[in-house]
């Protein structure tokens, strides 16, 4: 599934349309929760900080990919960002952190011209 | 902990060749280096290499972007250009960030399985692009990146069956140069070999790791534990339950000023908790995501969510199943559970950025706003429609009172001229010495009469004005006439006369109240009936008055047809303009000058008619005069 975000996007209709695909695929509570978390973070991430953008979701046998695209202005300050939440122990894990955590893959693409990330999460 | 080995084999010898490699050490990451100065066997590249690699240590705090345009602007690059492989490798995070300008090769091998990694055209010192590309990757335990410079060619085919990557880096370092070199340039080859420490994670108190599940429940437990003794410990201090929890895991809470709202699970909530969090000083990121999780478990299981306030933390509670309890841990771990005999639930504390005032917050009129399940702006404008809404009630009864003191006056004028006459006579028989008994009985009889009908008026008024408590069955007809003898002296004095008629009744004189002998019974509230007429007849005085009119006459006929009733009552006082007719029944809408009405009436009338007893009121222009309609059902004829 593809969904474009931008200005009119509601998170929680958007997210709802996730959840709906993740149920069809027979993701365990637990992945679906950790997945939900990452997809999240990416859009909130895309809606805060970016224009627009857009979401893709594919699953293959072994695990789900999350491709998300925007076209912002990149990652300005990627060490910081990476560490963010970090300083207050115990807290949560928001933003990068949360998702660098929760996903089994992860590579980020990070320029003036916008930033493309991509998940993968293993179906155990 | 980082494996990391490098292997450089210079095309003709190491004073004169372009190729280098750094790896430094800083507080929180390695930075990772592997340049290419362009051409080989020759002395001035080697220094242009030296030059860039004391430029880097220098600039090894900086970014990485900082770190290649520093390099890019190097005078001595100009003549050479420099492919560069700069990374960081951070400490707490399992994440290497890196840029890659040029020929140099970047491999991943993990599980086995060989990944080339994505570079980006451009020589540093010639041309590199405006938008450097940054890339971030996760890394994982066992992780090998290979990185080398042109004089090497990777095949990734090759390089499974070739280099045994179980090994050393240096072993693997060693292994590549010996079977991938060109031999037709400058070589280097970098590896890195990436041992996840998880124990160094979770002692940086970063849980970076997602930890296992059997770990992850056991700390739940020993949590739960914890919680549950807390719990022994209140009921022994006999504490109520719903109350915000205090104990050392939950910090201080001060329950003297603590404020609850309770938010119910509907529709509605992620407005209602949204408009709640706006009010407060919350992170950003942890409003987020208590939001989140909010909204996830309320899904599963909608309950109603408690909110406690302080100046300085907000606690928030809501039912949780221990399995629900377990999936979103994972997610947001500063819930605790807290397990009651029936009941486990969830609790969240969470500090304010900056303290709140609990004054300000009940200003807010968010608590209605929630429990009515709209926003404040909503609730507020619904206060005023209802503040409005009493203001006019009481306006009403005030303005009806000034009425009815007019109708009171009218109606005892007569009368009292009747005493005062009786006095008169009295005085004057008694004066001239005719006084006897029978005259005296006569004129005291007739002196009762008036008085006891002035005070059947001051009856009839206060009945009125009770408002009626319990819908009952009442005669329209004998409303009606009540209604008609509480103004008649005052409309007759007006000259004005009013008929009546309900199929062979007919009357028009009220000074006595006659029975009707056709009679429909509603149901409703007869005294505010009673108002609605004396409302319309008084606006029918009024327009006769004012449009100087001679011969006013008002009219009140009943019909019935099959179950319905309809009161129909016209007047001869020239109608109601044709532009505000449509206006009459809004409130605070008059069209008598200022100070002679208040508006209120016909507004109230349709409200009590329609809203109050299910019936219609319509008015129309008529020749001459108004006509309201006014229909009810009939319970009985």
């Amino acid at each position: 599934m593809n969904l474009k975000l931008n200005k009119n996007t509601v998170v929680t209709t958007v997210l709802h349309k996730i959840n709906e695909t993740l149920i069809q695929h027979n993701l365990c509570e637990l992945q679906k929760v950790e997945t939900m978390t990452v997809v999240s973070e990416l859009i909130n991430n895309v809606l805060s900080h970016t224009p627009e953008g857009e979401i893709e979701i594919t699953f293959e046998k072994e695990f789900v990919n999350i491709f998300v695209r925007d076209f912002g202005t990149g990652i300005q300050d990627v060490s910081n960002s990476i560490k963010e939440g970090f300083s207050t122990a115990g807290t949560l894990g928001i933003g990068l952190p949360s998702i660098i955590r929760l996903c089994d893959e992860l590579e980020i693409e990070t320029s003036k011209k916008g930033t493309v990330i991509h998940c993968k999460k293993i179906l155990k | 902990m980082i494996d990391y080995s490098f292997n450089l084999k210079p095309y003709n010898k190491f004073s004169d060749s372009g190729d280098f490699q750094l790896f430094e050490e800083a507080e929180d990451f390695h930075l990772i280096v592997v340049g290419d100065v362009g051409g080989h066997a020759n002395v001035n590249i080697f220094s242009v290499a030296e030059k860039c690699k004391k430029i880097i240590k220098e600039k090894a705090l900086r970014s990485l972007q900082e770190i290649i345009e520093t390099i890019h602007d190097l005078d001595a690059l100009k003549k050479y250009g420099l492919a560069l492989f700069v990374a960081k490798i951070y400490k707490e995070i399992p994440v290497v960030e890196y840029i890659n300008i040029g020929t140099n090769k970047l491999k991943l091998i993990r599980n086995e399985k060989i990944t080339q990694l994505s570079s980006q055209d451009g020589i540093v010192g010639y041309q590199i692009r405006s938008n450097l590309k940054i890339n971030l990757l996760k890394l994982q335990n066992n992780d090998i990146l290979i990185i080398v410079t042109d004089g090497i060619t990777l095949r990734s085919e090759k390089i499974k069956h070739q280099i045994n990557f179980s090994r050393s880096s240096q072993n693997i370092a060693d292994e590549v140069q010996k079977y991938f070199n060109t031999g037709h340039d400058d070589a280097l080859c970098t590896v890195l070999k990436f041992k996840s420490n998880e124990l160094q994670y979770q002692q940086a108190g970063n849980n970076l790791y997602k930890p296992e599940i059997e770990n992850l429940i056991k700390n739940i437990e020993k949590q739960e534990e914890v919680v549950k003794i807390e719990q022994q410990e209140k009921k022994k201090m006999g504490r109520k339950s719903q109350k915000p929890i205090q104990s050392a895991n939950f910090r201080v809470f001060n329950e003297d000023d603590t404020f609850v709202i309770r938010v119910q699970p509907t529709d509605r909530l992620q407005e209602n908790i949204q408009n709640l969090f706006s009010l407060l000083y919350l992170d950003e990121n942890i409003e987020k995501y208590l939001l989140y999780v909010i909204l996830q478990i309320s899904s599963q299981d909608p309950n109603e969510i408690i909110f406690y306030f302080s100046e300085k933390s907000l606690q928030v509670q809501f039912p949780i199943s221990i399995e629900t309890y377990r999936k979103i841990y994972f997610v947001f771990n500063e819930i605790k559970l807290v397990e009651n005999k029936n009941s486990s639930f969830a609790v969240v504390q969470i500090d304010f950025l900056k303290n709140i005032s609990i004054e300000t917050l009940l200003n807010s009129r968010i608590s209605e706003a929630i429990s009515v399940d709209t926003d404040i702006e909503t609730f507020k404008t619904i206060e005023k429609e209802r503040d409005r809404e009493r203001i006019f009630n009481q306006q009403s009864k005030h303005a009806m009172m000034g009425e009815m003191i007019g109708a009171i006056a009218h109606q005892w004028r007569q009368p009292l001229a009747v005493v005062s006459g009786n006095l008169f006579n009295i005085e004057d028989e008694c004066l001239s010495g005719e006084f006897d008994e029978e005259f005296l009985r006569d004129e005291i009889e007739t002196a009762e009469k008036s008085l006891n009908y002035m005070s059947n008026t001051i009856d009839d008024f206060r009945n009125f004005f009770a408002p009626t408590k319990n819908k009952r069955d009442f005669s329209v007809e004998e409303a009606i006439v009540n209604s008609i003898s509480i103004v008649f002296a005052q409309l007759k004095s007006n000259n004005i006369s009013v008929f009546m008629k309900s199929g062979d009744f007919e009357i028009s004189e009220f000074y006595e109240k006659k029975k009707s002998t056709s009679s429909h019974i509603i149901s409703g509230y007869p005294n505010e009936f009673t108002q609605v007429i004396l409302n319309i007849l008084s606006n029918s005085k009024d327009a006769i008055i004012e449009n100087g009119i001679e011969n006013g006459e008002i009219q009140v006929v009943v019909t019935s047809n099959n179950k319905m009733v309809l009161i129909t009552i016209i007047d001869n006082g020239g109608g109601i303009p044709q532009g505000v007719i449509d206006r009459v029944f809004e409130p605070y809408y008059t069209t008598k000058e200022e100070g002679k009405g208040t508006g209120i009436g016909l507004y109230m009338s349709k409200m009590i008619i329609e809203d109050n007893m299910n019936g219609i009121i319509e008015v129309e222009n008529i020749q001459g005069g108004a006509s309201f309609k006014i229909s009810f059902e009939c319970v009985k004829t």
